[in-house]
């Protein structure tokens, strides 16, 4: 049952893998396939393949995952329980060699070896939690595999779900946002293919940049975010050849108008300053381009308000870079989206439809840019 | 006496980025008004395919597709910068937004490729004329705050800039226009 669903997925792939820019995840995916073919024997038993019927409503999904989701409860309780217990058998041991260093100290010295004791309790701990974080980790994975992969193809046949990938590296450097090259690199949560009439790549991101400074004792090595949030890589519904960003204007609120306007000029290489008329618009933000017209073009009068509304909705820095034809989207949050919690019963359905509110949340993306909107000579192929 | 030559040196040098600063803008408004000019043609080279592929279906509607054609063909003879241009573009501009309303009385058009295509044209030209256009107010509003404001003012009335208008909607563009009026002539 399991083998025969991942095939499926497969195809579904396939068929929603549109453009160069989708298929260099492709040969990652099928690598991912394989591994998990590799160990379906052994996880058999808890992944009962979920096949679905598309657009059913939240209530009949739930409904339709029940059997599903009472299984992954039972995981999570034993997953919960063998995270604790992990953590005391990992503290006991610690507490027993101290013990033991109590012991040996006395007899063989006369001294109790204090430090052992001190030591071992707080790694014992440590290595405990980390087991823990393993344990949960795992129970994670399977959750997401199986109920976020349901959840999002339910909303949209034609959308595939990863928990393990993430916009690539290359991707995020294309958009030409940042411009600090990420030495480290993360991510997950990657939802792509094709919503309504826009293909897209949408994941969670985390990039950060190295550095070194120098201290007493040599350089020290240490790592500042570039950007850590949600990352929308999506087909844009206009045609244009240049490129234009849009930056959160931190200056405008600081030094006021005048003086973040002289400030602004600075582009880093990413075209002119363009003014706009729409003025809370530009109290928010400052714009880029190489070419005036076009990136008027491109923000419209409506589009300068979605991006306005957008930010009141996440109440948090976004950027924007269109070029290549796309539109890139960098949402910077902390939030960690479609993670389960762990606390959290799966066989209520709350649980289930507060996933459900997260990933529409997430594909909302696309209709709040109004991509959707296919009136101009470029349509949804 | 060499203070005397360095201030000197120096406000001729603040003379000289004013003056290029001023004509910059200046040209950053010929720029942006040519932009528009290319929309304008752009959205005129459509209309022979628009007329064409509607022509078939739009028995009713004759009469302003018989004035679209005549329109174009007055804007190809009218001077580009002249005021008589605007009012023809502003015109067409009308019509063209009349016709496109129009079309939802013909479901059988809706389904044409040809038309959807136009359609999908001529929107795009106009998203990219009301782009030109706002570009256009942007670097006129730059060149006017450049010499009202102190010093361009000075350096402006040495040049003799002079302000410049910006562009509005045009009355016929920004009149919700009869369609049934418009039909009933000829």
């Amino acid at each position: 049952m399991f083998r025969i669903c991942l095939i499926r997925n497969r195809e579904k792939f396939h068929a929603s893998v549109v453009g160069s820019a989708l298929s260099s995840t492709f040969s990652k995916h099928n690598n991912f396939c394989q591994t998990l073919f590799s160990s379906a024997t052994k996880r058999v038993e808890l992944l009962n393949c979920v096949t679905i019927k598309n657009m059913r409503t939240k209530e009949e999904l739930y409904e339709h995952l029940l059997p599903d989701l009472q299984q992954l409860e039972r995981h999570r309780r034993d997953a919960f329980a063998k995270g604790y217990r992990s953590v005391f058998i990992a503290m006991g041991v610690g507490a027993g060699v101290g013990l033991i260093g109590l012991i040996i100290g006395y007899f063989n010295s006369g001294n109790l070896l204090w430090p052992i004791p001190l030591a071992s309790i707080p790694v014992g701990l440590i290595i405990g939690f980390i087991i823990r974080h393993s344990i949960l980790q795992k129970f994670k994975l399977i959750y997401k595999s199986q109920v976020v992969s349901a959840v999002v193809s339910n909303i949209n046949p034609g959308l595939y779900y990863d928990a393990e990938l993430e916009i690539t590296r290359q991707e995020f450097r294309n958009s030409q946002l940042f411009s600090a090259y990420p030495h480290r690199y993360n991510g997950e949560d990657l939802i792509q293919g094709r919503y309504k009439k826009t293909d897209f790549r949408l994941s969670e991101i985390h990039a950060e940049e190295r550095r070194q400074r120098k201290t007493k004792n040599g350089t020290q090595t240490y790592y500042v975010t570039i950007f850590k949030g949600l990352f929308l890589i999506a087909d844009f519904h206009k045609d244009f050849k240049g490129r234009a960003f849009v930056y959160t204007d931190h200056a405008e609120k600081t030094f006021g108008s005048w003086l973040s306007k002289k400030m602004q000029y600075f582009s880093g290489g990413r075209g002119d300053l363009v003014y706009l008329e729409d003025p809370e618009f530009e109290r928010y933000f400052k714009v880029y381009s190489d070419d005036q017209v076009e990136a008027r073009y491109i923000l419209s009068t409506s589009m300068m308000q979605d991006i306005l509304a957008l930010r009141k909705k996440f109440k948090t820095h976004i950027q924007l870079a269109f070029l290549h034809s796309n539109v890139y989207l960098a949402i910077s949050t902390s939030i960690d989206f479609l993670e389960p919690d762990i606390k959290k019963n799966l066989t209520e359905p709350e649980t289930l439809y507060d996933l459900y509110t997260d990933v529409q949340l997430l594909l909302q993306l696309i209709d709040d840019l109004n991509l959707n909107t296919r009136i101009w000579s470029k349509q949804g192929s | 006496m060499v203070i005397l030559i360095i201030i000197s040196v120096i406000i001729l040098l603040i003379g000289v980025m004013l003056y290029n600063n001023l004509i910059s803008k200046k040209n950053k408004i010929e720029y942006a008004f040519s932009s528009i000019d290319v929309m304008l043609k752009k959205r005129s080279d459509l209309i022979p395919n628009l007329v064409a592929a509607a022509k078939e279906y739009m028995t009713h509607e004759a009469g302003i597709l018989t004035k679209i054609t005549e329109l174009r063909s007055q804007l190809q003879q009218a001077d580009s910068g002249s005021k008589e241009r605007f009012a023809l573009e502003g015109q067409l501009g009308a019509a063209l937004g009349q016709i496109q309303l129009a079309f939802e009385n013909y479901p059988d058009l809706k389904a044409n490729q040809n038309i959807l295509q136009v359609q999908a044209s001529l929107n795009e030209v106009e998203e990219q004329l009301s782009a030109a256009r706002r570009a256009y107010n942007g670097s006129v509003y730059d060149f006017n705050t450049a010499i009202e404001t102190f010093p361009g003012n000075i350096m402006a009335g040495f040049m003799n800039l002079d302000r410049r208008e910006s562009f509005e909607i045009l009355p016929e563009e920004r009149e919700n226009v009869d369609v049934s009026d418009l039909f009933n002539k000829k």
